[in-house]
């Protein structure tokens, strides 16, 4: 007989646990639902070509007299008598029966009391009757779909540019989230007021920021403009209007700069968090060997806050791959020349504009693929330069 | 007292309820269409008491066609909804032949500019349609011109000047239906007649494409309504736009304190022009018939002259029906209106609809890349139309 270990054995243990999963079961639940369940299907989706359409199901009839006269008046909405006493026999009642919808030489035809759809198609000189089953069509593809994006210029276009912007973003963000956490750690007037006002844009929802900064990024009317304009006057040159949201040099770079703007608060004041935890006893024996500032941030406070720091640097990462609202929201579309199409406006076009939902949900597991293979990099090689204080 | 209270109420509603028939109506009409559209209805249910209209605004047209592609998807789409030609195309299984619940006179009566033939089905019929025109400064352009050579004479004379706000026109790229124009005014066309080839790179399309970036050198080129930019005090001399911004231009001028008026889209070897807006389909997925017959008699109230003519008033949309556009009532309107007339006699001197093909959706978002980069002049013109053709080709060709 297998021997439980002590704790196993406690009623208490067992008690315990099942409390604990029942507090855990409403979070499971919605997790389950709106997390797990579609993305699990997003995998299944991608191997699939997916339309809807109604499908015939069984063969319920064959009917074969009187067929020309049966079309001509299915054509005009009419159920033949003989079709009629056919599907009463099943339990239909004749005036449930109508014909919902016609379509070259298939009609469906639908009986309203039992709730029943019937298709029918004329086959040679046959009148065949099937069941209609579902409205949706799945027909396994394989791994077209993943071939078809990383064929459609779209796409790569989509990868590119959320390549670029992660690439850029998230080091510029963690830089001045840096400095700034460095500034709000010295003692300065006003250091809880300076702390809140970073932190605003991060619980601004983010509609209401991204319509804020179209009107900022305005060609005519936009506050960026006009300080470039008044900069201009000042040294006597001739301003150039940079039209931030219709260029397709300047939209990418406009988005970079509103999210690193947008972020930079949240990510000093964890970093800050970070900072204050560190001992001062290790400043102390610093300032006694006599270090310089710059030598006390560079060999004591940036190793102690590296946790905090590869934090953040996985957290906006992650985040900055998925961008999506601000492009929607900015550009009102793609952006000039499709410059600021993400790989997520990708996937939510190709879905919800044109339908074509095994190749959304495959480019969605690319860019799954892509997050979780940097993820993992990152938590293997690089977490192995992190320190943590012991 | 309380519960007897509730319980003769909830009795109460639901006698009140009893026989009723409820159907959901779909739109993106915002604004001023949105009360017409809403006055309409209230019309119509006071004609009809036993059908109760779910009227349901939402948003914009991409945010109605992402909503119905989710519905139609889950089986669960409204009865009656707004439909562009090629979201129409994306759902025929799902929609009612109209033909079976409509009575026949009504569907005669449609303009044959608006005729809808979809795989030999009629599954929509027109309901808020507007044509491209010629917005001008009277003030600047005192002649609108007639012809591409004039209005290329007079673009080039207003310039462009981007520090003084200053354009000859204005072209906006998400609008590709003012390439589609010329293109028909040149005498090209997107597809051979019977879609097998691409005709839109031959020498008709390279006239248009050469046109437009030659003109476009002159042009505000931004994705934003023209009248946003009018509205800041920009001045655009002039521009081909839809008449249902109508409204929105007059406005904008108004606010920034121009003249505007309203002309023909000038002519090259034709006066096309192409027409815009949505029609109306019902879904058959999901509905009783009673609540198809509902929809169909919501659709053919919408359709008689007097609701017909009340609509376009209020909207700046054309009348659809030869009995409205003929009749008294609008024929009156326009007499003491000039700009709806010039919009009236460019729907029947040129009027031209989208493309029925069933791959129109993707067609036209390549149409929207390349108009982009026509317009911002990343490339020659015969260049850019060959690969918009190459890849329209793969388009129709999958």
């Amino acid at each position: 007989m297998i021997k439980l270990p002590s704790h196993l054995r406690s009623r208490r243990f067992w008690g315990e646990t099942a409390e604990a999963y029942l507090f855990l079961l409403p979070t499971l639940v919605v997790l389950g639902v709106f997390t797990f369940y579609p993305f699990v299907n997003a995998f299944v989706y991608s191997l699939y070509d997916i339309r809807t359409r109604t499908v015939p199901g069984p063969v319920v009839y064959v009917l074969e007299e009187g067929l020309d006269s049966w079309t001509n008046l299915l054509a005009r909405g009419r159920i033949p008598e003989d079709l009629v006493a056919l599907l009463e026999k099943r339990g239909a009642k004749r005036e449930d029966l109508w014909v919902r919808l016609r379509q070259s030489a298939r009609w469906v035809l639908k009986d309203e009391g039992n709730n029943q759809e019937y298709i029918l198609i004329k086959e040679g000189d046959k009148l065949i009757a099937y069941q209609a089953t579902t409205q949706w069509a799945l027909d396994p593809v394989g791994w077209s779909n993943f071939r078809q994006a990383f064929r459609d210029p779209d796409f790569t276009k989509a990868l590119f540019n959320t390549l670029k912007y992660v690439g850029i973003s998230v080091p510029a963000t963690l830089f001045l989230a840096l400095l700034l956490a460095t500034l709000l750690n010295q003692a300065l007037l006003g250091r809880a007021f300076f702390r809140l006002v970073n932190f605003l844009p991060y619980i601004t929802p983010v509609v209401a920021i991204t319509m804020v900064w179209q009107w900022i990024y305005d060609r005519d009317l936009g506050l960026l403009n006009y300080i470039v304009s008044a900069v201009a006057r000042l040294f006597g040159t001739k301003a150039s209007f940079f039209d931030w949201l219709n260029d397709a040099r300047l939209a990418l770079p406009a988005l970079i700069i509103m999210n690193v703007w947008r972020f930079v608060g949240y990510q000093a004041l964890i970093l800050l968090a970070g900072m204050q935890g560190i001992d001062r006893e290790y400043y102390e024996a610093a300032r006694v060997d006599g270090a310089s500032g710059w030598q006390v941030w560079r060999r004591i406070t940036i190793p102690l806050l590296s946790p905090q720091i590869f934090f953040v640097f996985i957290i906006s990462m992650i985040g900055s791959f998925k961008i999506f609202e601000e492009v929607y929201i900015l550009f009102m579309g793609p952006g000039p020349q499709k410059s600021a199409l993400t790989i997520v406006y990708y996937v939510f076009t190709k879905a919800f504009d044109s339908g074509h939902y095994g190749l959304a949900s495959a480019a969605s597991v690319i860019l799954f693929a892509i997050i979780f293979a940097l993820s993992l990099f990152q938590l293997t090689v690089v977490q192995r330069r992190v320190h943590y204080e012991r | 007292m309380r519960r007897m209270l509730v319980a003769l109420l909830v009795v109460v509603l639901g006698l009140g309820g009893f026989g009723q028939v409820t159907i959901s109506f779909w739109h993106a009409m915002s604004g001023a269409l949105g009360e017409a559209l809403t006055s309409l209805v209230q019309k119509f249910q006071a004609e009809n008491p036993d059908v109760v209209v779910d009227l349901v605004y939402q948003g914009g047209y991409s945010a109605l066609q992402q909503k119905l592609i989710a519905a139609v998807a889950a089986g669960q789409p409204p009865t009656l909804a707004q439909q562009y030609e090629n979201w129409t195309t994306q759902w025929l299984d799902a929609l009612v032949d109209l033909d079976l619940f409509l009575p026949e006179e009504v569907l005669a009566d449609i303009l044959p500019q608006f005729e809808q033939i979809f795989e030999g089905r009629i599954i929509t019929v027109p309901f808020n349609k507007s044509i491209l025109v010629l917005y001008y400064r009277p003030d600047l352009i005192p002649n609108p011109p007639k012809t591409w050579e004039e209005f290329e004479e007079l673009v080039a004379q207003v310039g462009k000047d981007e520090a003084k706000g200053v354009y000859g026109t204005a072209y906006r790229p998400p609008n590709p239906e003012i390439f589609l124009t010329l293109l028909h005014q040149a005498g090209g066309s997107i597809l051979s007649e019977d879609w097998t080839k691409v005709t839109l790179n031959d020498a008709a399309g390279l006239e248009a494409a050469e046109f437009a970036a030659r003109t476009a050198k002159y042009a505000l080129v931004q994705s934003a309504y023209i009248s946003d930019a009018v509205q800041k005090g920009i001045t655009v001399a002039m521009w081909i736009d839809t008449s249902a911004g109508y409204t929105y231009n007059m406005n904008a001028a108004k606010t920034a304190g121009v003249p505007l008026s309203v002309a023909p889209v000038p002519c090259y070897k034709n006066c096309a022009s192409m027409i815009q807006g949505t029609n109306l389909g019902i879904f058959s997925v999901n509905q009783t018939r009673a609540q198809i017959e509902a929809a169909a008699r919501l659709i053919a109230f919408l359709l008689r002259e007097d609701n017909i003519v009340y609509w376009a008033q209020k909207t700046g949309y054309l009348p659809v029906t030869k009995t409205a556009i003929y009749g008294k009532l609008w024929q009156d309107y326009i007499a003491q209106r000039p700009e709806h007339k010039v919009m009236t006699d460019q729907l029947l001197a040129g009027g031209f609809g989208q493309l029925l093909h069933p791959k129109y959706m993707d067609i036209r978002s390549l149409l929207i890349t390349y108009w982009e980069l026509l317009l911002k002049g990343e490339g020659a013109p015969k260049k850019i139309l060959d690969a918009l053709a190459a890849e329209i080709a793969s388009v129709i060709g999958q």
